[in-house]
């Protein structure tokens, strides 16, 4: 299963963070530097599984932001690859060219986005137009 | 009022809101945490007011700041009122901000139950979604205890929407709320099947995450998943149904081999890489759970190499690395499959990306072989020399040594090779693994005699360089490697060219700044070298050389004794005494050579780690008797007051050894071991008989191989490894060349050879001789040891190697089934295309002997038979598709079957896991249990109807005599296509349940002579088949209401105990309803002869018939059993039987009764019976049996199929085979020995039987014969 979920920029700042299993929140910021520094410092010939203490990273680079996604050791690697490009492509299609201010700016929506994806660490939804079903209805919600 | 409302909104349009806060942060790089405490000090001011959008403004921020790693948990009951909320858009940031905020400790979630309760059944499908989604991040027990019923009602709302969160978060409620599991997993499972991919898809994750947990309360879900498997085109299903399996297979392999079958197509069909990796890893799962060396899994696992090795030619790195992965492990169990890729694997040591060299590393190890172990170690240490990242550098040199030394090394053929390269990695920089090479040179040194000259010169050089490798303080590691040196060098002086230099070496005033440990060693070997130095100055008449050794060492030695260490002091003290004193002698010119090298005379054997426990305890000896009376328990209690430390001591340490019990016995031993496995004087595993080298006499006298001098060397005296490959390449090449001539030589003689082949192929294994004759000295043994546990066996006893290739078979069938210990595995239908079927027989019936009395285990037997039948029917169903909707045969994969049984049991198995009841296990096997067999059953040898229908096998279409409306030759055609207008209707009506339905309606034709026509063998032959499926079950007799079949008699005797007075044989029967209407009241009735009875309970006459314990609904099956006591086994016997039974309708209810004929042939009173080859010579010598024998001809199948055959369907299991000849047993239920002799050759079959009852065993060849001649 998927333990969490970040987007972090090069710069190490956190721009999104979900977890699927509880982590206090001081080593949450630990958590996030050392698995960020962990990816950053691969280069891009380099695979992008990275073995990480007890569990598996997964990442991806899109421009400056990661995204990577820590799994349990039984997941399958490629399919959460997937999975992050997935959710890129769902990100991609609701902000129209998806950019790093539009995660930070609406980072509720986000969320909605990858709640309706992934819930308790397992894929509920990949079909992108029923993923954004939710919060397109939201989106008219508040505009009447 | 109002003004508060404008004022508040007024506000709000001065607030910031999360944008801004967020443009703000960006702007602030500088201060940005004092900007931030601005911010929260304006968000506490904003969740004063009551306006909610301004509190929901807050907490959207506050939610922003929480993921920067502030703590905002103070906000926690802000967050609860805008969860509370009743719009929307303010509920949702609530609930966002909690499911991130929230943890089970955050107290205000109790106040959150009802309102989460609330929005949980509102009308609104996106306010329960949300509180769904957000309760998933905080349930806590007590939200799950209170919810959990609220949200298993909403497991079936009508929206998919909400249908699949609420499957999805019941998973956490399992967790936090356990007792929740037993009471929802019903509906759960129901949701397997929902017409919602995405809820379908949410039930599988739940389950396959339960699953993983607890795999073995969720094998009987297995069919369900089987069917979910082949039908789902959804890949992220599919991939989390097939690492289901993969967790499931080891518990039950039979499931392996039925999931090989699909699980390679989907390997050939699909596309996405996650499923191909996904499927391979799975595939390699279930042949890792199943044994090797099946025929047609050599294939699978082909088909799983091949596809790893595109995913790791890919130029994705990421498709590299997983394909290693997936490699390695393959290559556990089999490493030749592997081993054909090692060009491809060699490649990737030179990948940029580390992981994927560290991976490629791990396969190796699998890949050397004599041949090539030089060239690639030499690869690697070019890979250790480039090595940037002293992680990479100390895991390629434990590889290094891993792969060198790995099964006692088997693959070295040149020792002084291996010196060289354990001594080239002592120049590895800040390795932390000096103490690995420092064993692995003591190991080689002290166990290969012939390699000590060499390793004692290669160790001089090393102390001598000892600068080299203490200089740097980085290199502290690495100066373990010393230790090694030094003892070398001292144990085995008598090969050391220049002594007296090694000895000043050790004793540098440097050595003073090495660890205390490796100074003793130096310390008490210098007295070592001081011995043999002297002895070499034996000769000389002068004595001042020898003199000044002594003065070199009491020179030195002082340094020594004013070491910190203790050890180093003590030692160097009493040596430095001792020498001082033979100093004194020697200038009294007193000979005391002799005595100083008495000091260090012997040699010091490796001895074997399990040395120590094979001691025998000699005779008298109880080691837990006391030696000193206890003090009693007053009397230690009395003084304690004035105890003393020392007092104390004893007190507590003597009761502790009245507590060694056994375990904390194993577990001192475990320790003992791991101690001995840690020590580097210990040798570890015993060499096996092959892997020594034959002693030749005086080995040390062997001459080395010379060393090419001229070969420049890098560090003086430091021998470059390089060399020896070099070396042994024109060794080989010599040997090759001479190999070459003894053969032109050979086949000059003989003229008329193959030798050509032989002479252009490339040196095999074999070829490659060791250098030097090398000797690996085995570990001593205490004299007369005992004889102890298994592990300790013998390698050279030649039974072993027979344990391995009989037993093999049969102990592997035997444990695997039997380790769940949950279910009896049933002989009958594990159907055999291989040998592996007389294992299984024979693990049956051993378990079946072994517990003649537990009901529940024959029931599930019986049931699995049961199974075994609809699944083969079905899949004849399968094959006949166009016929599909009239046959309404589609339950494909048991699905249906398991229906009435398993829901019932499911909710108590579920909650109550460790006892998953009999039913379901066995419902479980009724699917699994032909897994084997592709498709309709055949022949069915021993059967009762057999003679009455054997003549016309085709009269009926086997074990679906119901399903084939265009079959023209049933006798049935009339009914059949009257069915089929029925079935149709059927259809229109009930669509939905059409899949589970499979069971044929015939109507009002009842066959006056059931027993004769109807009964119907399982003969249909008219489909090819690879291989020859087997079944032991025939359709006993059927009609329009009713089909029974017999599994053959099935023995259960009591051997043991009840041996004289004859045994019983156990019928099973399975009775199917095929109509619309409910059977009940059934009854089962059988003439009794002579010689057997019906068991019937106690009281009723000997007409009675017995009632069978069970109805059945329509397209049900079940299964009863009935016992028989048989007076005497020795001939056939046949039984006439009556089954009667009433239909009931809606508005009806009618009697109606059926004929049968039991048939018990000899070969139903046959057990099998595993025997060893030994116990079965004995057997055959005791020469009370007699003989007969004969001949088949004709027989036109592979050996194993024939014996598989034999096994199979008469019970026998294979003793010893050798070529096309095999021996097997089998025993009687009443005790009669049957030995059987296959032969075979061209089409002639020959067995040669003895049996001490000759009537049997002429009726069971004869048996055997009729099996033959039917195929």
């Amino acid at each position: 299963m998927i333990k969490f979920m970040l987007m972090v920029n090069r710069q190490g700042q956190t721009r999104l963070s979900r977890y699927y299993q509880p982590v206090e929140l001081s080593r949450r910021a630990m958590l996030e530097a050392d698995v960020v520094r962990c990816c950053l410092s691969r280069k891009k010939d380099q695979c992008s599984f990275v073995e990480y203490k007890d569990f598996k990273l997964v990442y991806r680079q899109y421009a400056a932001l990661y995204i990577v996604v820590g799994v349990t050791d039984s997941e399958n690697e490629l399919s959460v690859y997937e999975l992050v490009h997935n959710f890129v492509e769902v990100l991609d299609k609701y902000f129209s060219r998806v950019s790093e201010l539009d995660i930070m700016f609406n980072l509720d929506r986000v969320h909605i986005i990858l709640d309706e994806m992934i819930q308790n660490g397992h894929v509920v939804e990949t079909n992108k137009s029923r993923i954004l079903t939710p919060l397109t209805a939201l989106d008219k919600m508040a505009d009447g | 009022m109002a003004l508060k409302i404008v004022k508040g909104s007024i506000d709000r349009m001065f607030d910031k809101n999360l944008q801004d806060l967020v443009r703000g942060i960006r702007n602030h790089k500088e201060e940005e945490a004092k900007y931030i405490s601005t911010c929260i000090d304006e968000i506490k001011q904003e969740l004063k007011q009551d306006n909610i959008a301004v509190k929901a403004n807050a907490v959207c921020k506050l939610t922003y700041l929480q993921m920067l790693g502030y703590d905002v948990s103070w906000a926690a009951f802000n967050i609860v009122e805008v969860m509370s909320s009743s719009k929307f858009t303010y509920k949702r940031i609530g609930y966002l901000a909690a499911s991130q905020c929230f943890h089970e400790s955050t107290d205000v979630i109790m106040l959150t139950t009802n309102q989460i309760r609330k929005d949980l059944s509102s009308p609104n499908q996106y306010d329960t979604g949300v509180a769904l989604t957000g309760l998933s991040c905080f349930v806590t027990p007590d939200l799950a205890r209170d919810l959990a019923n609220d949200i298993m009602t909403l497991m079936s709302h009508t929206k998919p929407y909400i249908r699949k969160k609420a499957v999805l978060i019941m998973y956490k409620v399992f967790l936090k709320y356990p007792e929740s599991l037993r009471p929802a997993f019903p509906r759960l499972k129901e949701k397997l099947e929902d017409p919602d991919p995405g809820v379908q898809s949410a039930a599988v994750n739940v389950i396959c995450e339960l699953a993983r947990r607890n795999p073995k309360n969720y094998l009987s879900l297995a069919p369900l998943f089987f069917k979910l498997m082949t039908s789902s085109t959804n890949n992220w299903v599919l991939i989390k149904i097939i690492k289901l399996f993969g967790a499931l297979t080891p518990l039950e392999p039979r499931l392996g081999k039925k999931l090989i079958e699909p699980l390679t197509n989907l390997i050939h069909s699909t596309s996405a890489m996650s499923l191909l990796y996904e499927c391979v890893n799975t595939v390699i799962a279930v042949l890792i759970s199943l044994s090797s060396g099946m025929p047609n899994h050599s294939a699978s696992i082909q088909l799983c190499v091949q596809k790893l090795r595109i995913l790791i030619e890919d130029s994705d790195q990421n498709l590299k690395y997983l394909g290693l992965l997936a490699m390695s492990k393959i290559l556990k169990t089999h490493p030749k499959s592997v081993q054909s890729h090692k060009d491809l694997i060699l490649q990737c040591l030179d990948d940029k990306d580390e992981s994927i060299r560290l991976r490629a590393l791990d396969l190796l190890y699998g890949m050397v072989s004599k041949k090539n172990l030089m060239e690639i170690v030499k690869k690697l240490m070019l890979h250790v020399d480039k090595a940037e990242g002293t992680t990479y550098r100390d895991e390629l040199l434990t590889k290094i040594i891993d792969i060198c030394s790995q099964s006692n090394y088997q693959y070295i053929t040149n020792f002084e090779w291996y010196i060289s390269i354990l001594v080239e990695l002592t120049r590895l920089e800040g390795t932390r693994h000096g103490h690995l090479i420092a064993s692995q040179m003591l190991d080689v040194a002290i166990r290969v005699k012939a390699i000590r000259v060499f390793a004692v010169a290669q160790m001089a050089t090393l102390l001598d360089n000892a600068h080299l490798l203490t200089g740097n303080v980085q290199r502290k590691g690495i100066c373990e490697v010393l230790y090694a040196a030094a003892w070398i060098c001292g144990e085995f002086s008598e090969h050391l060219e220049n002594p007296m230099q090694t000895l000043e070496a050790m004793l540098r005033p440097k050595v003073a700044t090495l660890p205390g440990h490796i100074q003793a060693v130096y310390v008490q070997n210098a007295a070592k070298l001081f011995a043999t130095v002297l002895k070499n100055q034996e000769g000389n008449t002068d004595g001042t050389a020898a003199q000044e050794t002594s003065t070199l060492m009491i020179e030195r030695l002082p340094l020594f004794v004013q070491s910190a260490n203790l050890e180093v002091q003590e030692r160097a003290s009493c040596i430095l005494q001792l020498v001082k004193y033979i100093q004194k002698l020697q200038q009294k010119d007193v000979e005391i050579t002799e005595e100083v090298i008495a000091l260090f005379a012997g040699e010091l054997n490796p001895v074997a780690p399990k040395a120590q426990k094979k001691v025998p305890v000699p005779e008298g000896l109880d080691l837990d008797a006391w030696i000193n009376e206890p003090p009693s328990e007053s009397e230690s209690e009395d003084e304690q007051p004035k105890a003393i430390f020392s007092k104390e001591e004893t007190k507590y340490s003597r009761p502790r050894h009245t507590e060694v019990d056994e375990k904390e016995l194993a577990k001192r031993r475990e320790v003992r071991k791991q101690e001995q496995a840690n020590n580097p004087f210990y040798i570890k595993s015993s060499p096996s008989s092959q892997k020594v080298y034959q002693e030749a006499p005086g080995v040390e006298h062997i001459p080395v191989v010379q060393i090419d001098l001229t070969v420049p060397l890098k560090v003086p005296g430091l021998p470059m490894s390089d060399q020896y490959v070099k070396l042994e390449e024109e060794r080989r090449q010599k040997d090759r060349a001479e190999k070459k001539k003894k053969e032109k030589k050979k086949r000059k003689e003989k003229r008329s050879g193959r030798g050509r082949k032989h002479d252009s192929c490339p040196e095999s294994e074999e070829d490659i001789t060791p250098a030097h004759m090398v000797d690996i000295v085995t570990e001593e043994m205490p004299e007369n040891a005992l004889p102890s546990d298994d592990d300790d066996k013998d390698p050279n006893d030649p039974h072993k190697a027979l344990d391995i290739d009989l037993d093999n078979l049969m102990e592997m069938a035997a444990r695997r089934p039997l380790a769940d210990s949950e279910k009896l595995p049933v002989r009958s239908h594990r159907a055999a295309e291989t040998l592996k079927s007389p294992a299984d027989d024979g693990d049956a019936e051993s378990a079946v002997t072994q517990e003649p009395k537990k009901k529940s285990s024959k029931e599930k037997r019986e049931k699995k038979k049961d199974k075994d039948k609809d699944r083969k029917k079905s899949k004849e169903e399968k094959k006949k598709k166009k016929h599909k909707h009239e046959e309404k045969g589609e339950d494909l994969l048991g699905g249906q079957e398991d229906e009435p049984v398993v829901q019932s049991e499911e909710t108590s198995e579920v909650a109550a896991p460790p006892t998953s009841t009999t039913a379901e296990v066995s419902d479980l096997d009724f699917w699994l249990s032909n897994a084997p067999v592709p498709s309709n059953t055949q022949e069915a040898v021993t059967v009762a109807a057999a003679a009455e229908a054997a003549p016309v096998p085709e009269a009926a279409s086997g074990t679906a005599p119901d399903s084939e409306p265009d079959e023209p030759k049933d006798t049935e055609t009339e009914e059949t296509k009257s069915s089929k207008h029925k079935k149709k209707k059927q259809k229109k009506e009930k669509e939905e349940k059409e899949k589970k339905k499979k069971k044929k309606h015939h109507h009002h034709h009842r066959h006056s002579d059931a027993g004769g026509e109807e009964s119907v063998q399982n003969g249909t032959v008219e489909e090819e088949e690879p291989l020859p499926p087997m079944s032991n079950y025939c359709l006993l007799a059927e009609n329009s209401y009713i089909k029974m079949m017999m599994e053959d008699a099935d023995q259960v005797s009591d051997i043991q105990g009840n041996l004289q007075d004859g045994s019983q044989v156990v019928v099973s029967a399975i009775f199917e309803n095929k109509c619309e209407s409910f059977l009940k009241s059934m009854e089962f009735n059988v003439l009794d002869s002579l010689n057997s009875k019906l068991q019937r309970p106690e009281g009723s006459g000997p007409h009675d018939g017995l009632t069978v314990p069970f109805q059945l609904p329509p397209g049900v099956s079940n299964e009863a059993r009935f016992v028989f006591t048989m007076q005497s086994i020795v001939m056939p016997q046949k039984l006439k039987g009556t089954l009667t039974f009433i239909v009931k309708n809606e508005d009806s209810s009618t009697h109606e009764k059926l004929d049968f004929k039991l048939h018990f042939t000899c070969t139903s009173y046959l057990i099998t019976t595993p025997c060893y080859s030994d116990a079965f010579a004995k057997l055959l010598e005791s020469g009370d049996l007699k003989c007969s024998s004969v001949k088949l001809e004709g027989v036109n199948m592979p050996f194993h199929h024939l014996l598989a055959r034999i096994c199979f369907h008469h019970h026998f299991s294979v003793v010893e085979r050798i070529d096309s000849c095999a021996s097997m047993y089998s025993r009687s239920i009443q005790g009669h020995h049957v030995c059987l002799l296959v032969k075979t050759s061209a089409q002639t079959v020959s067995i040669d039987a003895k049996c001490d009852e000759p009537t049997l065993l002429g009726n069971v060849l004869d048996e055997i014969k009729q099996t033959f001649s039917q195929c």
